[in-house]
């Protein structure tokens, strides 16, 4: 592979700048043949690209999911399987444009799913209790109030609470201790 | 680690971080939807980092009480233990720094004027929303944010400006004005009339924010 697709990975770069120019071959432990080639073909597609800066995710409009470009369209159309593969490889040799491209299409693989839809598509179980399914229904048809209301009558049930935790911790048990002595 | 994914599903082989990655790229029903899925990605879902922002994206049918249900969702997520929902309500609200609603036909000034008032707000992007007319949303902000004036001429803006610049809302309660803490507002595809409703709104934000509007498109785009 040559040095500039390589490149691509700023693992491999940094590896590739702490041993010099050398014909050794360097291992990946954790990646596997078939997932390596097609993180060679992407490198190898996009050598030419510039490199990503560091910070660029703090922008809030750079978080969109439907700007992938054609190639990169095509490039990730595989199963499931292989593309969780691609996703951690890209994770574990750091190649930035390819993370985001393989979050992107899992992202867009979720919109508008239900949640039953969802563990369907990638193989999870339901593992909520009953009681806890019916909670997690419940608050998702919560009948809601106005904006200003809802906040002030945080404040009042808030208040509420506390005296009434106040009232049961301390004034009721003076009050039935000075009772009963009395 | 393939014996694993075979057990658990392939999406909970990837680590915490991955996954928080890629529920980024998601709006806020879509994470209220994949919270249901189960615990692991539930935890996820309700990541802190998750909910500094609300997203709507393409949500004609959007109403203030649609807005209301996600935001008590998402309160309930977010904070779990927290018995009284009104207050985790609150507590959400105020840690929102971004709002993305794109394509809104029904939502309404009152709604909007009171998110512009969060506590962390700190860019709202409002696109294609055509039931946002930026006079009646200025003139609307400017009631709230505490004058009395009234902002119909454009005449009555610039002594309004005047007065509040030189300080004459000081010391009466009834002027006591509020600027919103926005950085930027974007309005692309909103109805505007002219300009001097623009820079009322201006007016109400932070000096150095900015806006995305565009000048020559006054009628929303489809």
């Amino acid at each position: 592979v040559d040095k500039e697709v390589a490149d691509r990975s700023v693992l491999l770069k940094n590896m590739l700048e702490d041993v010099g120019e050398s014909d050794k071959p360097i291992p990946l432990p954790n990646v596997t043949g078939k997932v390596l080639k097609k993180v060679i073909t992407y490198c190898e597609h996009h050598r030419n690209d510039p490199l990503p800066q560091p910070d660029d995710d703090l922008d809030d409009t750079k978080r969109r999911s439907d700007d992938i470009d054609d190639w990169d369209a095509d490039f990730i159309k595989v199963d499931n399987d292989q593309l969780f593969e691609l996703i951690l490889a890209a994770n574990y040799m750091d190649i930035k444009p390819l993370l985001d491209l393989g979050c992107k299409t899992v992202a867009n693989m979720i919109k508008g799913k239900t949640p039953e839809q969802i563990r369907e598509m990638f193989n999870i179980e339901n593992d909520f209790t009953p009681e806890e399914e019916e909670q997690i229904r419940k608050e998702n048809e919560y009948v809601s109030l106005p904006l200003d209301d809802s906040m002030m009558l945080g404040g009042i049930a808030c208040l509420l609470y506390y005296s009434l935790c106040i009232a049961n911790q301390s004034g009721c048990q003076h009050y039935h201790r000075w009772a009963s002595e009395s | 680690m393939a014996q694993q994914s075979s057990q658990t599903g392939p999406s909970l082989s990837l680590p915490p971080e991955t996954i928080l990655k890629i529920f980024r790229y998601l709006s806020s029903p879509d994470l209220l939807r994949i919270a249901r899925s189960c615990r692991t990605l539930r935890t996820v879902a309700a990541s802190r980092e998750l909910w500094d922002r609300l997203v709507l994206e393409n949500t004609p049918y959007i109403s203030e009480d649609g807005l209301n249900d996600t935001i008590a969702a998402a309160a309930r997520l977010t904070h779990f233990p927290n018995p009284i929902i009104s207050l985790a309500k609150y507590t959400l609200m105020n840690q929102i720094r971004t709002v993305v609603i794109t394509g809104s036909e029904y939502l309404t000034f009152e709604t909007l004027v009171q998110i512009m008032f969060w506590h962390s707000i700190r860019s709202i992007h409002l696109r294609n929303c055509s039931s946002i007319n930026i006079k009646k949303l200025s003139e609307d902000l400017f009631r709230t944010s505490g004058t009395r004036w009234d902002l119909s001429t454009s005449y009555n803006f610039d002594y309004i400006t005047n007065a509040i610049q030189n300080g004459a809302h000081k010391g009466k309660p009834s002027y006591r004005f509020r600027k919103t803490e926005l950085r930027l507002l974007d309005l692309t595809g909103c109805t505007l009339e002219d300009d001097f409703h623009l820079s009322a709104l201006q007016f109400l934000c932070v000096e150095e924010s900015y806006y995305r509007i565009p000048w020559d498109a006054a009628s929303p785009t489809p």
